[in-house]
């Protein structure tokens, strides 16, 4: 442009309306390109695509998935999971240690000899043990996806989540917004059996210590 | 199952006394263990912070020795006698799993 002087198109009027016609055509046409062909920043602005449910254990696991990836899975908090029946399966990633579909382990541990048994005696009722006996509905795959549905949720945070830290361990108490199970043991049996809509789940890590629904 | 209250940690586990498969006899010691999150106490004072045994053995707190293998037993009458622990007992019943066996 230096070698250029200033008035060399100044005196011809059509010139300099031409030259701004082909500018502004050009804006236009460039526009409409990237419009029908977005390139990497339009593409960085689109939320990230949902991934599906049943991969997003194993991808936190191996590739730290955001939580972002992980609620496009799940409905907001205090309604049901949307793709329930495929939460809860586990796979077996270690001697006796299985992954959840949410990314919950569970290993050897308690007296039943594995946490898992542990939280399944939580599928039936106990009407002999003291206090409160928390029984999930839909037998062992219910008991599963609703504890991995409340661990998505309360990996999320947000007003239906309780979260409550003691010393290597992490309490959830989570609000699913339906009936997910009932009351039972001697205070179930008194009551006669209320229907509860909130989970409790006890880690360590993503350990599975217990998990059982509750009354809050 | 002889139990002294219910789990703060879990808001749900029976606080039953567990003897410990470490010593026989007379040098038989007990601690308070939660039936559902396995929190553990050495004393009856349960509001005080509890002990989380490591998975999957529970290491007794006193002795290391198992509270879930061998010879570990939830407390017969007479053990929580010999522990002199029976004026905490409040009740006793079935243990989480117990009366499905």
């Amino acid at each position: 442009m230096k070698h250029i002087k200033r008035g060399a198109f100044s005196p011809n009027p059509l010139a300099k309306g031409v030259l701004l016609a082909c500018i502004v055509l050009t804006g236009i046409i460039v526009q409409r390109y990237r419009q029908e062909r977005p390139g990497p920043s339009a593409a960085s602005s689109k939320p990230i695509a949902s991934k599906p449910v049943d991969k997003a254990g194993a991808e936190a696991e191996n590739a730290g998935a955001s939580t972002t990836d992980r609620s496009s899975s799940v409905d907001a908090p205090h309604s049901a999971p949307r793709k329930l029946a495929q939460l809860g399966q586990l796979r077996e990633v270690g001697a006796d240690v299985y992954l959840s579909t949410a990314g919950l382990r569970y290993s050897p541990g308690s007296r039943e000899g594995h946490r898992l048994k542990h939280v399944l005696l939580h599928t039936k009722d106990q009407p002999g043990r003291p206090g409160s006996h928390g029984v999930f509905l839909g037998g062992r795959d219910g008991a599963l996806a609703t504890v991995d549905a409340a661990y998505l949720i309360a990996k999320q945070g947000g007003d239906h989540t309780q979260v409550e830290q003691q010393g290597v361990r992490t309490v959830y108490t989570v609000d699913l917004g339906k009936a997910i199970g009932y009351v039972g043991g001697q205070i179930g049996k008194r009551r006669e059996h209320p229907r509860v809509t909130h989970v409790r789940i006890v880690l360590e890590g993503t350990n599975v210590i217990t998990a059982f629904p509750v009354s809050p | 199952m002889f139990y002294v209250g219910f789990c703060a940690v879990c808001g749900e586990g029976t606080l039953g006394i567990r003897m410990c498969a470490g010593q026989k006899g007379e040098r038989q010691h007990g601690v308070v263990l939660c039936d559902e999150c396995d929190a553990v106490w050495t004393t009856l004072d349960t509001s005080q912070a509890p002990v989380f045994p490591e998975q999957p053995d529970l290491p007794c707190p006193i002795c290391s020795a198992s509270l879930v293998r061998h010879a570990a037993h939830w407390a017969t009458a007479e053990e929580i006698d010999r522990l002199q622990w029976r004026h905490a007992v409040i009740g006793e019943g079935w243990a989480l799993g117990d009366e499905l066996d």
